[in-house]
């Protein structure tokens, strides 16, 4: 009866087997988002507008383009690698470069002429207000 | 490419369901350059400036530490999220053969670049050789 409570309490291998699991999920989660997703975006929403933020560590601001054609967001750039000199070598090399492009559908309409973006401390941070006309109405109710 | 849709719930990326209650620990894309006076690290480190960075070397273990605000937008919902907003941390292990005295770090639109010139010994010494 004790070693049932025990085996059932404290299995080491199950336990092991747990830690590998979250282990493996958490270092290809990371690898594979980084590999395909640059940048990384986070988007806040309220009924006015919305506030897409991308992060994009020393990257030029004037070098991005961010488009808003309706509810679709679209920033492209080019983030460019550490230019070495002739005798320096890379012993490590993690940090992405390249051309990027990815768009973000938003859930409603954009007014496009007022969008504004800022770049702080290698973070974009764009304001799409929300189109007039997509603006939810009240209708009042009349009593008859 | 219209690879994604806004959505009505929210996801932390790389973390595990237990660090739920504090914000995850984020590990930063590192590059490191040798040169033949200094090592050069640089370090993707978002969101955070000259204020919230730490670099400490304690005995052989360098630690980049940086801390990002991650207070939540009054009156907005998070509805997408891909990175997270916990702190950044990593460690590296230095050699003997950096100079500890002689490191610089600075941080400019999120990108850290930590120099760890090489000690005397370290250097590639070029001996002349004489023909007979």
């Amino acid at each position: 009866m004790l070693l049932q409570e025990i085996e059932n309490s404290w299995d080491p291998w199950r336990q092991l087997d747990q830690i590998q699991d979250a282990l493996a999920q958490t270092l290809w989660d990371g690898r594979a988002r980084s590999a395909t997703l640059y940048p990384m975006l986070n988007a806040w929403t309220n009924d006015h507008e919305a506030i897409v933020r991308a992060v994009v560590p020393g990257m030029d601001p004037e070098k991005l383009e961010i488009q808003v054609v309706g509810d679709l967001l679209t920033l492209r750039g080019q983030r460019e690698s550490e230019a070495l000199q002739e005798n320096q070598t890379w012993l490590r090399r993690e940090r992405p470069s390249g051309t990027f492009s990815r768009s973000l559908q938003l859930p409603f309409h954009v007014d496009s002429d007022r969008v504004s973006a800022r770049a702080r401390n290698g973070i974009l941070t764009i304001t799409l207000p929300r189109a007039e006309q997509e603006k939810p109405r009240k209708i009042a109710v009349k009593s008859i | 490419m219209k690879n994604e849709l806004v959505r009505q719930h929210t996801q932390t990326p790389s973390v595990s369901p237990e660090s739920s209650s504090e914000a995850p620990v984020q590990v930063p894309a590192v590059d490191i350059v040798e040169g033949p006076e200094s090592w050069t690290l640089i370090a993707d480190m978002p969101g955070v400036d000259e204020k919230n960075l730490e670099v400490t070397v304690e005995r052989d273990t360098l630690t980049l530490r940086g801390q990002v605000d991650a207070s939540q937008k009054g009156g907005y919902r998070l509805d997408y999220q891909e990175y997270g907003l916990g702190h950044f941390e990593r460690k590296f292990t230095l050699s003997g053969e950096v100079d500890r005295q002689a490191m610089e770090a600075t941080i400019k639109h999120g990108v850290l670049r930590v120099k760890l010139p090489k000690a005397a010994t370290a250097r590639l010494r070029r001996i002349p050789v004489q023909a007979e």
